[in-house]
């Protein structure tokens, strides 16, 4: 299992030009200012912004190549993308949320209860978003995640949201939980320390490059 | 193009509407006569109060649901997207119900607009008693004859309904943001 990245998109102030891999089970930090380009590579591996050229690879499978002109729409994708704002559905319980992903229905009751387990939010499964704190807010968004059994995850600045107190006692139940997840796995963010601290390896992104 | 199109009613004076419903669903032109051959004739049938009350109030229910959904928070229509949902799929599950309590006002709105339609009414249904009489045509009709106490009787039930409307409106606008 492993992603490759290949890159190029041209954005309003410099251009992205970006190229690496992550093997299973790697945590790789990608570190940088914001707007630096960071989310955008993100978003470009989840096909939600189209690069100008270039090539991602995900297991083998080619997810974009500009000049074969393939593109797969972000459903075929099978990316765990968890957004800086968790993106929860306000309207769905924290069951629902979870279910969402999961694409063998005979499985969905006991995949969402072994993931609300996972993470410690079964008591929670029938409220809704608004009513839990940032950091359940966190914990029903990797939930959702993992039930989805994704090919690569994707963390967009995970604690950005979260005070400090809490960062500190969800950060080592994260790690353990990513890791055993056993995909690459890409985390974002602009605080070094945090990088450290979780990812086996991490790349610094400014202006669009990559720096040595 | 076609947002001026759905928006037009809301500007244009109802007797405007009346007008070109009139035109269009007359006898003297072909749709009209169409209509009429078919044993379908709209003009001063209660169809034509329908037609007036729903063209008059479209608008309303227009920009409300088009409103609505663009207020739907795209971060989780491309969340749903990373997890594989289907087109159809966002839409029924994370769309529409985003967007739910702006439709529901658009409509408590619409229904309210469309009770009071007078105008394009007049021109294309006339006042037929027990035919094409609307209420804010009794209104109208029983003040101008006099008649108060008919008057007062239709001002009342118009007014309760769209006190009615009103609070549905706040009800369900209030709930969604809560």
């Amino acid at each position: 299992m492993e992603l490759e990245v290949s890159i190029k998109k041209t954005l309003k102030d410099f251009t992205l030009e970006i190229d690496f891999s992550v093997s299973k089970g790697e945590i790789v930090g990608l570190l940088g200012e914001s707007g630096s380009g960071k989310s955008m590579t993100l978003k470009s591996i989840a096909g939600i912004v189209r690069p100008d050229g270039g090539v991602i690879r995900l297991n083998g499978t080619t997810l974009f190549d500009s000049e074969r002109k393939i593109d797969v729409p972000t459903r075929n994708r099978n990316v765990g993308y968890m957004f800086q704002s968790y993106a929860l559905f306000p309207y769905m319980t924290v069951a629902q949320n979870v279910a969402c992903g999961i694409k063998d229905p005979s499985k969905r009751k006991e995949t969402v209860s072994r993931n609300l387990e996972l993470l410690h939010i079964d008591k929670f499964a029938d409220r809704y978003p608004r009513h839990l704190s940032g950091g359940q807010q966190q914990r029903v968004a990797l939930a959702r995640l993992l039930a989805a059994s994704p090919s690569v995850i994707m963390l967009d600045e995970p604690f950005s949201a979260l005070d400090n107190e809490l960062k500190d006692s969800l950060q080592e139940e994260l790690k353990s939980t990513l890791e055993r997840s056993g995909c690459p796995i890409l985390f974002v963010s602009h605080n070094r320390e945090e990088v450290q601290r979780y990812c086996t390896r991490s790349l610094h992104l400014s202006e669009g490059r990559l720096l040595p | 193009m076609l947002d001026v199109l759905f928006t037009l009613p809301m500007v244009l004076p109802p007797t405007v509407l009346g007008f070109f419903l009139l035109v269009i669903f007359g006898r003297n032109t072909f749709f009209g006569k169409l209509l009429s051959d078919a044993g379908m004739p709209v003009i001063f049938s209660w169809h034509a109060t329908v037609i007036a009350a729903v063209v008059v109030s479209f608008p309303l229910m227009y920009k409300g649901a088009k409103g609505a959904f663009e207020q739907v928070d795209q971060e989780h229509v491309w969340a749903a997207r990373t997890l594989g949902m289907s087109e159809f799929g966002i839409f029924v599950k994370v769309m529409f119900p985003e967007a739910w309590p702006g439709i529901l006002a658009g409509l408590a709105l619409s229904f309210a607009r469309a009770l009071g339609e007078f105008g394009a009414t007049l021109m294309i249904a006339g006042n037929i008693p027990g035919k094409t009489q609307t209420i804010p045509m009794a209104i109208y009709f029983a003040t101008a004859g006099g008649d108060m106490r008919t008057a007062w009787i239709w001002v009342a039930v118009i007014t309760i309904v769209s006190c009615v409307a009103l609070a549905v409106m706040n009800h369900f606008g209030n709930k969604g943001r809560s």
